[in-house]
């Protein structure tokens, strides 16, 4: 193994103060001569203070992340119109590696939930208008408390994708919060209600993705009218 | 890290080389959230 392969594999346990003496000296060594280990390590050395953040006992109650709040009012809204909510499927993620993201959703959700609960009752205030390379989708998006509600029309996807399609509200700054998850019939279409934790005002492009992690597998795009 | 790869019943090196890939995961997680570092 070469020094560099050698301090990677160390290097998490070393962020996270896990190291013995023995294997710290390796590491530390290594990172005095290495800039590409070096810069690696500045990149996580912050990450475990972030940790901290995120399960600390004593915090006081928080509101719930934005990713939990909108996962419960889906799971509502189509329990509400009788459909069966998409299958769990759980990534090839490393099981450390889930636990850890999902603390950091926490912690990120402690830090980003600002006002969910305080925007104005329904009206709509805006429209969208996606295109893609086939089909399309319109939605009329109203205020409600969590966020925004939209009531989303997609005609032309092709069919019977496992995992179905996600909608997204992205930010001026390129923020991706998630505006739920939704399937097409066998003619490609779809009509579904959907309620997103991004706030009016806050995102001006909507996109529909193939599933909920494919970032670059945007199939639909358009432009928020306020 | 011992006490991780016992509950885990994962070898030691298994382990550590997790946190780092769980830590690089998280990295690119905040990055692309745009959590301040």
């Amino acid at each position: 193994m070469t020094a560099c392969a050698e301090c990677r594999e160390l290097l998490g346990a070393h962020v996270l103060g896990g190291l013995g003496p023995e294997e710290t000296a390796v590491v530390e060594q290594h990172l005095e001569s290495c800039q590409r280990c070096g810069r690696e390590y500045a990149e996580l050395a912050s990450l475990p203070e972030l940790l901290d953040l995120a399960g600390s006992a004593d915090s006081e109650p928080e509101a719930p992340p934005a990713a939990l709040e909108e996962a419960v009012l889906d799971r509502f809204a189509r329990e509400r119109r009788g459909l069966a909510p998409p299958p769990w499927r759980p990534g090839r993620t490393l099981r450390v590696g889930a636990a850890l993201t999902a603390a950091a959703a926490v912690a990120i959700g402690a830090l980003a939930v600002t006002g969910v609960f305080s925007s104005s009752p329904a009206e709509a205030f805006g429209h969208v208008d996606m295109k893609g390379r086939d089909g399309g989708a319109s939605a009329e998006l109203r205020a409600v408390r969590a966020g925004t509600e939209m009531r989303l029309k997609v005609w032309g996807l092709e069919r019977a994708r496992p995992g179905g399609y996600d909608v997204w509200c992205i930010s001026e700054k390129g923020r991706w919060l998630s505006g739920g998850s939704f399937a097409v019939d066998r003619d490609g279409r779809a009509e579904v209600e959907l309620t997103s934790a991004a706030q009016p005002g806050h995102y001006h492009r909507m996109l529909v993705t193939r599933g909920p992690s494919d970032r670059r597998g945007v199939v639909l795009s358009g432009r928020v009218e306020y | 890290m011992r006490e991780i790869a016992e509950a885990l019943g994962l070898p030691l090196g298994t382990v550590k080389s997790r946190a780092y890939y769980a830590l690089r995961h998280l990295r690119l997680v905040l990055d692309e959230m745009e959590v301040a570092r």
